[in-house]
């Protein structure tokens, strides 16, 4: 999966971007939900988008938008979990055969039982949300996952669960899975790409783990520091050779080692 | 000293079992706990949203004593998640409606301790999220009840918005002698309050000053939650003598490992 961004612009904002299915990619920045509306073809942009290298245009927008899921922050709904599944497939025209069956799958997929199916949304707590909110976004089989802040107000065995979940999803399924949020402790732990946007442009785009230990360079622009990172970096100007890591274990047998 | 809210051997459905809190009148009170560990039905209890058999004391009178409009005069709530409803078109005639004109200086007070001042005559479905959230806070507080309960409040702000709202928070602490109530599923969030209450499964499992209950990260983790940063690296280095007691400042525990 490819999606291909060439001066695609909307407002004052200008995207030149590439972004390929074997990553889970994260991206940052203010005004991101410019970006991520862009990549939903939902907003009405200038500029060309490739996916998978055909030109989107206004004969198959609609085709390609089936093929894109955005799964927001919260939804909006006060009906049943299945009511609103019911809803959503008829409002994207989407052909499925047994409407029933794919909609225990989507639940399956995320770890829920199809009980869920007959509860109501309001009364679910916010990780069940959560969860319920990317089962439909599964509805539709799409290639390309957008998440909005996805991990936050999700305790950790949530968050280990939906990492699994992701890389499942972009290893054996080859989906395109991108996570837009401005928590850089979220970022650097789950995410191996990482998309900089500054200016209403994108920055700088590479290796999570390379670029976010670039501590100088991403200050100068006023990104967030993950602590880990920030801790090391801090180590390091003290002349103390401490290596950048993700597990506070890992940086502890560092330090034990360095005092 | 003489408690607020006095909670004995509460039960409820599956959710809450044998809660037994004493909140202390003016403290900062902190609730947190994995996702589902009942900290919103808790929330909901002291708001009067749902009923119980329990006697719970508020402001030294039984809860099921006080009418819902009498109860509102001593608690206030703001509850993520729930639709703002704003019924004028600016945001000082939608505080001004709540007020006798004795209270003009009270308005201008809490406008500029919120940094609303600006967005006077802005209508108030305009403001962004953050915003919102203030004036929502700002609608609680204005006639000064003696508790304010906030349900997740943090969940989707920068750091930088928390930081604001927690500083904002502990004026009106000090200013009104305001009692409050926060849940958070971030650690982080609850370092700086008087008392902490973790959760789990409906139980308090753990309870007192926040960097007494931060220590346990065994349990923390076990939970499902992530530790502070600083927090999680001074209780591993406690536990290779490297340090001897919980450092918060990250300059401070840099200069204090490597002499």
């Amino acid at each position: 999966m490819e999606i291909k961004l060439v001066d695609a612009s909307y407002n004052k904002s200008n995207y030149d971007l590439t972004l390929k299915s074997n990553h889970i990619i994260g991206i940052t920045g203010k005004n991101k939900e410019i970006l991520m509306n862009i990549l939903d073809l939902n907003i009405n942009y200038k500029g060309n988008i490739f996916i998978n290298g055909t030109k989107v245009d206004k004969d198959n927008i609609n085709k390609y938008r089936k093929k894109i899921s955005l799964i927001e922050k919260e939804l909006k709904i006060n009906t049943t979990v299945k009511e609103y599944m019911e809803y959503i497939i008829k409002y994207k025209r989407l052909e499925i055969k047994d409407e029933n069956k794919k909609m225990i799958d989507s639940l399956r997929i995320v770890g829920l039982n199809k009980t869920y199916l007959d509860r109501y949304y309001n009364t679910l707590s916010n990780s069940e949300k959560k969860l319920i909110a990317i089962s439909i976004g599964l509805l539709s089989n799409p290639d390309i996952l957008i998440f909005d802040d996805i991990f936050i107000g999700l305790d950790n065995k949530y968050q280990k669960k939906l990492h699994r979940l992701f890389t499942k999803l972009k290893d054996q399924y080859n989906k395109l899975i991108i996570i837009f949020s401005n928590n850089s402790n979220i970022l650097y732990k789950y995410t191996d790409k990482i998309v900089f946007l500054y200016d209403n442009e994108v920055l700088i785009e590479g290796k999570t783990n390379s670029l976010y230990t670039k501590v100088d360079y991403l200050k100068e622009y006023k990104f967030d520091i993950p602590d880990i990172v920030l801790f090391t970096y801090k180590a390091r100007k003290k002349g103390i050779k401490l290596g950048y890591h993700k597990d506070i274990r890992d940086i502890i047998k560092d330090i034990y080692k360095h005092v | 000293m003489a408690s607020i809210i006095n909670i004995k051997d509460l039960d409820y459905k599956d959710i809450l079992h044998n809660i037994d809190i004493s909140i202390n009148k003016n403290d900062f009170i902190t609730i947190s706990g994995s996702n589902k560990c009942g900290k919103t039905t808790l929330i909901k209890v002291l708001n009067k949203e749902i009923d119980t058999n329990n006697k719970i004391k508020v402001n030294n009178k039984d809860i099921k004593e006080y009418s819902l409009k009498e109860y509102k005069d001593v608690v206030g709530s703001v509850i993520y998640g729930t639709d703002n409803l704003y019924l004028f078109n600016t945001v000082e005639d939608e505080i001004n409606y709540l007020l006798d004109k004795k209270l003009k200086n009270r308005y201008k007070e809490l406008m500029k301790l919120f940094k609303l001042t600006k967005y006077e005559k802005t209508n108030p479905n305009n403001l962004d999220k953050y915003n919102k959230l203030k004036l929502n806070i700002l609608k609680e507080v204005i006639l000064k009840p003696k508790i304010l309960l906030l349900d997740d409040i943090l969940l989707y702000l920068s750091d930088k918005e928390t930081n604001e709202i927690l500083k904002i928070l502990k004026y009106l602490q000090e200013k009104d002698k305001l009692t409050i109530i926060l849940t958070t599923g971030n650690l982080n969030n609850t370092i700086d309050s008087d008392y902490l209450y973790i959760l789990s499964e409906g139980k308090i499992v753990l309870e007192g000053k926040p960097l007494e209950v931060l220590e346990k990260d065994n349990l923390l983790n076990r939970l499902g939650l992530e530790l502070p940063f600083m927090i999680d690296l001074s209780v591993k280095l406690k536990d290779y003598n490297l340090v001897d007691n919980i450092k918060l400042d990250m300059d401070r525990m840099v200069k204090d490992l490597w002499k």
